[in-house]
C-alpha cells in the first residue's frame, strides 16, 4: 500500500542565520537568498524555525510501521540538491543528504528507512537552485 | 551460390543495412554533462571531512550530512567552499551546449512517457524552451504523479551515477 502527498514550490525566501566569513557569508547569502524549499508537513507538526519563510505546501501523511518503513522522496529540483527528513513529530532529523549538483532540473529521488516520519525538505541550493515539486510516499 | 553462402551472404547485407538504419539514427542523449558526478561528490566529502564534519558518501554518490540543526547555517557556508573546491562553480549559469543537451534529454524523456501512456506537457521549440527556462521551464514529467513507476518505464529519465 502507498500513501503519497506532493507539494509544489514558488517561494525563494530564507531567513536562516548566517555565520562565517564575510566572503562565506556573501555566498551563503547568495545561495539562500536563491535557495528554494518545498516542504510537505504531517498533521499538526509545526515547521521548524530554519523552515520559516519557505514557501510550503501541506498534506496529509502517516509514515508508520514496526519496525521499520521505507519512505520515498522525491523532487524536480536544480542547482546543489539537498534533501531533510524529520522524525514523527519532528523530534530531530532522521537525515540530511546531498544528492549532488545538476545544472537543470532533474527528477531526483531518495529512499529512507524509518519507524515514523515527520516533515520532508527539499532544497535546490546556489545561485541557481530551484524547486519546482517535492513528494513523499509511505511503501508498506 | 550454394544456398547456405547466399543465407550467410544475405544475413550480413542485413546486418550492414541494420547497422546502417542505426547510424542514422539520433544517438541516444547522454545528459552526464549536466550533473557534478561522482568525483565531485567524492572531492566534497572529503573536504568537508577535512573540516571536521560528519559526512558519509553511499555507492550512489549522495552525500549523508549529520550535523545539529543550531550548525547548519556554518556546515552549508563549508559545503559551498567545498564545492568550489571540487571544481564546481555554485553560481554558474547554463551554458549554450547545456541548453542543447537538456533540451535533448528532455525531448527523449517527453517521447518515452508518451509512449507509456503518461501526459506531457506541449513541447516548446528550443528557443523557447531557452526564454522561459527561468520563469516557467518545460519539464516533461511535470504531469507525473509516480516519479518512481515513471522511472521504471522510462531509465531515461534517471540521473547519471557518477
Amino acid at each position: 500500500m502507498e500513501h503519497q502527498n506532493q507539494a509544489t514550490a514558488t517561494d525563494t525566501r530564507l531567513t536562516s542565520k548566517r555565520r562565517g566569513t564575510p566572503l562565506r557569508r556573501a555566498r551563503l547569502g547568495a545561495a539562500a537568498a536563491s535557495a528554494a524549499a518545498a516542504l510537505l508537513l504531517t498533521a499538526v507538526a509545526p515547521a521548524p524555525a530554519h523552515a520559516v519563510g519557505m514557501k510550503s505546501v501541506t498534506g496529509v501523511i502517516e509514515c508508520r510501521s514496526w519496525p521499520a518503513i521505507w519512505v520515498g522522496t522525491s523532487a524536480t529540483a536544480r542547482g546543489d540538491v539537498k534533501f531533510q527528513l524529520n522524525r514523527k513529530d519532528n523530534l530531530g532529523t532522521i537525515g540530511t543528504v546531498y544528492l549532488g549538483k545538476s545544472s537543470t532540473y532533474a527528477p531526483w529521488g531518495y529512499k529512507w528507512i524509518t519507524s515514523g516520519a515527520g516533515n520532508f525538505y527539499a532544497y535546490g541550493l546556489t545561485a541557481s537552485g530551484n524547486v519546482t515539486k517535492a513528494a513523499r510516499y509511505c511503501q508498506a | 551460390m550454394s544456398v547456405r553462402t547466399a543465407a550467410v551472404a544475405a544475413a550480413a547485407l542485413l546486418a550492414v543495412v541494420l547497422t546502417g538504419c542505426s547510424t542514422n539514427e539520433s544517438p541516444s542523449v547522454d545528459p552526464g554533462s549536466l550533473f557534478s558526478g561522482m568525483e565531485v561528490a567524492e572531492a566534497r566529502t572529503a573536504c568537508l571531512a577535512d573540516r571536521g564534519w560528519d559526512v558519509s558518501l553511499d555507492a550512489q554518490g549522495a552525500m549523508l550530512a549529520n550535523y545539529p540543526p543550531e550548525q547548519e547555517a556554518a556546515f552549508e557556508a563549508d559545503n559551498l567552499a567545498c564545492l568550489e573546491e571540487a571544481g564546481v562553480d555554485p553560481d554558474a549559469g547554463l551554458t549554450d551546449e547545456e541548453f542543447e543537451t537538456a533540451y535533448r534529454w528532455y525531448r527523449e524523456i517527453e517521447s518515452c512517457l508518451r509512449a507509456h501512456g503518461w501526459d506531457a506537457p506541449e513541447r516548446p521549440s528550443e528557443e523557447r524552451f531557452r526564454d522561459t527556462y527561468d520563469t516557467a521551464p518545460w519539464i516533461p514529467w511535470e504531469f507525473v504523479d509516480d516519479l518512481e513507476r515513471a522511472q521504471a518505464d522510462c531509465p531515461v529519465m534517471n540521473i547519471p551515477a557518477g
